[in-house]
């Protein structure tokens, strides 16, 4: 299948001239061909592009992301150039990515089934992995989603083909692939690609996440019978209308053709349908301004996190919506209706405290985001499983008022009752647990 | 036409032939082959159906036939001469779009079969006519392959059993496809199942420069008439030394009477090849066979 | 006609295999002479049904289990050429071990990925005394274990149901009673005429597949407020 190069022939690093051997083909996309490679006994990933593709413009633009580094590990960066006597054009060398990583692709075909704990882990790793990229002034010219993986066990994340990534406000301009994720005004041809429009290819990212489905793809996409560029121009430039927009329902998914998006919607709790809703109204009339920054992605994904519940009776994940109410609540599964666990507020944070919820330092201390570091878990009392507490794993006694007004310490180790009107002081700050 | 692209000369070829187990048993051959007019413009489409022939498929025939026909339609609205810039969007959709467009398709013509035809009791539908058990859908089940070939790319397509092939000019062979892993023993992803689309496979291959020298689709009766894979892979290079040798008019005046044979001392199932060739010699005319 | 192109063909394989009970209570009242009549009195028909379908190569086999379990007609053999063994009764019926050693038998190799689907017959008289579940999870662990025509046939009212019904695996299919020497010719001519012929048929079969649910598996929640007087342990 593979028609650029051979199997079995070496091909040169363009900077050291080591050698590099082409084992196999894995697969040809619109811009070249991806072969496996072994470079000094280790496999790698190496890029080929079609005579087309293989520019000045980009072989440039590749020398300038291979010098710069991979913003983290999660990125499949660009290694080194490759070169092959006796073959024209060029290519790159990659990380291989490992198996265990699946596309959202795989998502929206439904070969995995991730839990919402595992969409919400990979959400802000996606999120975090464009922040670092931001923070070295890249951004995106296009992203397809084919690119963005994550492991369904856990959520650790891989983003590949980065080969089409640039410098902000240096970018050409133009679509190179499809303008599904492109920000409106990028497909209308005013404005090239930056960090702001990567924002709105963020949103799309983690709509897509969550909802399998695409936010701009409602009754308008199913009046598209013919896929050619002015229409698909309309769809994702001209005319752009979120399937959810409150003031305008022109473009509300249709039935049978976007189940996903009704069926997905409304699980999720006010506040985060409030971001999306956000993001595809105010973050399409207002590019600089009004788009969801990637702090608040950050934060409402942890909070979305730790709303999780599970069903009493089938097991499935549901997510309690303070916005509802105490009252409300019926599984999305099985229609039964919730059992609420005893949940903690800290501030504006609230925590629903399942057998495996855990609290990490941001929750006690505003710091930065370290999910390495576990402050605290659910734990069952030894003698009497009846009986459920959180675990202090701090380096600092808590503080507990029991809801008789008992004061009581919590050493490192040991773990407070979680019973109704108790209230943990943490050190920092405090919080009240509530039934 | 882009610079520097030389047209490839296809010419295709096809049989279909009824199963020596349904001869015996009366029943009609459930695959529908379509065969691209290579006379035309591009795009050139090859498709190819397998209807299931159980019981509860009972007109799986019609339901073979409207997949390859509309399989057709659906295609055709892709552009063939996009610009190299546009092939990854061409790629995406293809991935994305084309498998629902397909079945999407397919159910509205079976909805306009049905309401055309309705039902018979002397067909052997089970009681209850008006909604057969499984949906009506399941009463027109079929598999589908489908090869797209225009000037920039070739598009490979499948849902359900059945076969895909490229040979290169030097005679290897390889499956474009990845293997549904879903597949085993006598059973199949289908057009008429739920969500069936997500199960579909697509492979986009950018042409450059050396596209495959022939392109085999077949029905799963061809393949299970083989002692092993490595057997059936072989009719892959092997066809493509005999149209070379002996031309492809030999082959295809011969393409029933194999077909015939294959299904007697094999599978025993309805038996259907479709060929695409690309040939480098002066075309004396354009056109098909078969 | 030139020479077709590609390798050798060949009738796709339908293995049929007889899972046998010869425990001692299957010698009481000439049970297992009724089993060894029943059978060889259905090769010929067997024989028929495969000779109006050359496209399925039916390969027969029997295991039996009492003490243990052992293959009794251990080689695949064409229904050609198949003579049946007389099986002898003795012992206790380790059910689960014959299914152990079938699973093995059905994995790829030396099963082919292009074989029909297989037949498996299961007789028996009695309640396993090994470890039955062990046995029928080895079994259905293989896709061709899945994938096979699983029947049971109980001989006399002492047969475990419940266990048979687990084999079959499908609540459409219950297991067949055999109470009289002529119940039992009945139900296995039909296993192995009716079925055979059906499970030769090279029709594709849709899957009935579903999308999978979004689910973890259920734990207890934490119970809210427990009155108890402990706060802090």
């Amino acid at each position: 299948m593979n028609q650029l190069l051979k199997i079995g022939m070496t091909v040169q690093t363009g900077d050291s001239a080591r050698s590099c051997r082409v084992e196999q083909f894995l697969g040809g996309g619109g811009q070249g061909e991806v072969y496996r490679a072994t470079l000094d006994d280790a496999a790698v990933a190496l890029k080929w592009y079609f005579p087309a593709q293989a520019t000045v413009q980009q072989r440039r633009n590749l020398q300038l992301l291979i010098a710069k580094g991979a913003p983290t590990a999660r990125f499949l960066w660009p290694l080194a150039l490759a070169v092959a006597p006796g073959v024209g054009g060029f290519g790159y060398l990659m990380p291989l990515r490992e198996p265990r990583y699946k596309s959202i692709v795989d998502l929206m075909k439904r070969r995995i089934e991730p839990s919402f704990r595992v969409l919400a882990t990979a959400g802000l790793e996606l999120v975090h992995s464009f922040l670092e990229l931001h923070a070295k002034g890249l951004c995106y010219q296009d992203i397809s989603f084919g690119n963005v993986c994550f492991d369904p066990a856990n959520g650790e994340v891989s983003i590949g083909d980065n080969d089409n990534v640039g410098v902000d406000g240096e970018t050409g301009g133009g679509v190179l692939g499809t303008p599904r994720f492109i920000a409106p005004e990028v497909v209308r041809g005013e404005a090239a690609p930056s960090t702001q429009t990567d924002l709105f290819s963020l949103a799309v990212l983690l709509f897509y996440m969550f909802m399998i489905h695409h936010p701009l793809e409602g009754r308008k996409e199913v009046a598209i019978r013919c896929f050619d560029l002015p229409a698909m121009t309309q769809l994702y430039g001209v005319e752009p209308v979120f399937i959810f927009d409150p003031a305008d329902d022109s473009n509300r998914p249709a039935p049978g053709y976007h189940d996903n998006a009704l069926v997905f919607w409304p699980i999720y709790p006010q506040f985060f349908r409030d971001l999306f809703t956000r993001a595809f109204t105010e973050g399409i009339r207002d590019p600089l301004h009004g788009r969801v920054r990637e702090s608040e992605w950050r934060a409402a994904l942890a909070q979305l996190r730790d709303l999780i519940v599970y069903c009493a009776r089938c097991g499935a994940e549901n997510f309690y919506d303070a916005a509802s109410g105490q009252s409300a609540g019926v599984c999305w599964s099985c229609r039964q209706p919730l059992r609420w666990p005893p949940r903690l507020h800290i501030g504006r944070q609230v925590i629903m405290l399942n057998h495996d919820s855990r609290l990490f330092p941001h929750h006690l201390e505003q710091q930065l985001y370290d999910f390495s570091n576990v402050a605290a878990t659910v734990a069952q009392h030894p003698g009497n499983p009846a009986i459920w507490g959180l675990k202090n794993l701090t380096g600092r006694n808590w503080v507990i008022t029991s809801g008789e007004g008992a004061i009581k310490e919590v050493e490192p180790g040991r773990s407070v009752t979680l019973a109704a009107g108790t209230r943990i002081n943490f050190g920092g700050v405090e919080g009240d647990i509530r039934c | 036409m882009s610079a520097g692209l030389v047209l490839p000369l296809w010419r295709a070829l096809g049989a279909s032939r009824r199963g020596a187990a349904h001869v015996r048993s009366g029943l009609p051959n459930q695959d529908a082959l379509l065969l691209p007019d290579l006379g035309s413009e591009p795009p050139w489409i090859l498709a190819l159906a397998d209807g299931h022939g159980s019981p509860k498929s009972f007109r799986s025939d019609r339901g073979a036939l409207l997949a390859v026909n509309t399989a057709a339609a659906v295609c055709r609205r892709l552009p063939c001469e996009p610009e190299s810039a546009r092939l990854s969007a061409i790629k995406h959709w293809a991935e994305d779009y084309l498998s629902r467009e397909i079945v999407r398709c397919w159910r509205t013509a079976v909805d306009e079969d049905m309401a055309a035809y309705p039902l018979a009791a002397a067909e052997g539908a089970p009681s209850g006519l008006a909604s057969p058990e499984g949906g009506h859908y399941l009463a027109y089940g079929a598999t589908l392959l489908v090869v797209m070939v225009t000037a920039t790319f070739i598009l490979y397509w499948q849902l359900g059993d059945g076969d895909i092939l490229t040979v290169t000019d030097d005679g290897v062979v390889s499956r474009p496809l990845p293997p549904d892993e879903k597949l085993f023993g006598n059973e199949t992803t289908s057009l008429c199942a739920d969500r069936s689309w997500q199960e579909a496979r697509t492979a986009f291959q950018v042409l450059a420069g050396a596209p495959p020298a022939l392109i085999l689709a077949a029905s799963d009766g061809y393949a299970n008439s083989y002692r092993d894979e490595a057997g059936f892979l072989r009719v892959g290079s092997d066809l493509l030394t005999l149209i070379r040798t002996d031309g492809l008019e030999a082959v295809a005046a011969n393409l029933s009477d194999w077909l015939d044979e294959i299904s007697r001392q094999g599978s025993g199932d309805d038996v259907t090849l479709g060929v695409l060739c690309r040939t480098t010699t002066n075309p004396a005319r354009l056109g098909r066979w078969g | 006609m030139p020479k077709l192109p590609g390798g050798e063909l060949a009738s796709r394989p339908l293995h049929f295999i007889w899972i046998a009970d010869c425990s001692g209570s299957m010698g009481v009242d000439g049970k297992i002479q009724q089993l060894n009549f029943a059978i060889r009195d259905a090769v010929p028909h067997m024989q028929k049904v495969a000779e109006d379908n050359p496209n399925a190569a039916v390969l027969v086999r029997a295991i039996k289990f009492s003490n243990g379990a052992q293959w009794h007609i251990a080689q695949p053999t064409p229904v050609a050429e198949f003579k049946w063994l007389d099986l002898e009764a003795m012992g206790v019926t380790d059910m689960g071990m014959a299914l152990s050693m079938l699973a093995e038998q059905l994995k790829i190799p030396p099963m082919s990925e292009r074989a029909l689907p297989p037949v498996l017959v299961l007789i028996s008289d009695g309640r396993p005394t090994d470890d039955f579940q062990k046995g029928l999870s080895a079994l259905l662990g293989e896709p061709w274990g899945r994938k096979a025509v699983r029947l049971a046939i109980a001989i006399g009212e002492d047969a475990d149901y419940e266990v048979l019904q687990r084999f079959i695996g499908h609540p459409e299919l219950k297991p067949l009673q055999a109470n009289s020497p002529e119940a039992l010719v009945r139900h296995i001519r039909w296993v192995s005429t009716a079925v055979l012929k059906s499970a030769s048929a090279p029709a594709s079969q849709p899957r009935e597949g579903g999308v999978s649910k979004l689910n973890v598996p259920i734990p207890a929640p934490p119970e809210p407020g427990p009155d108890v007087a402990e706060d802090v342990w």
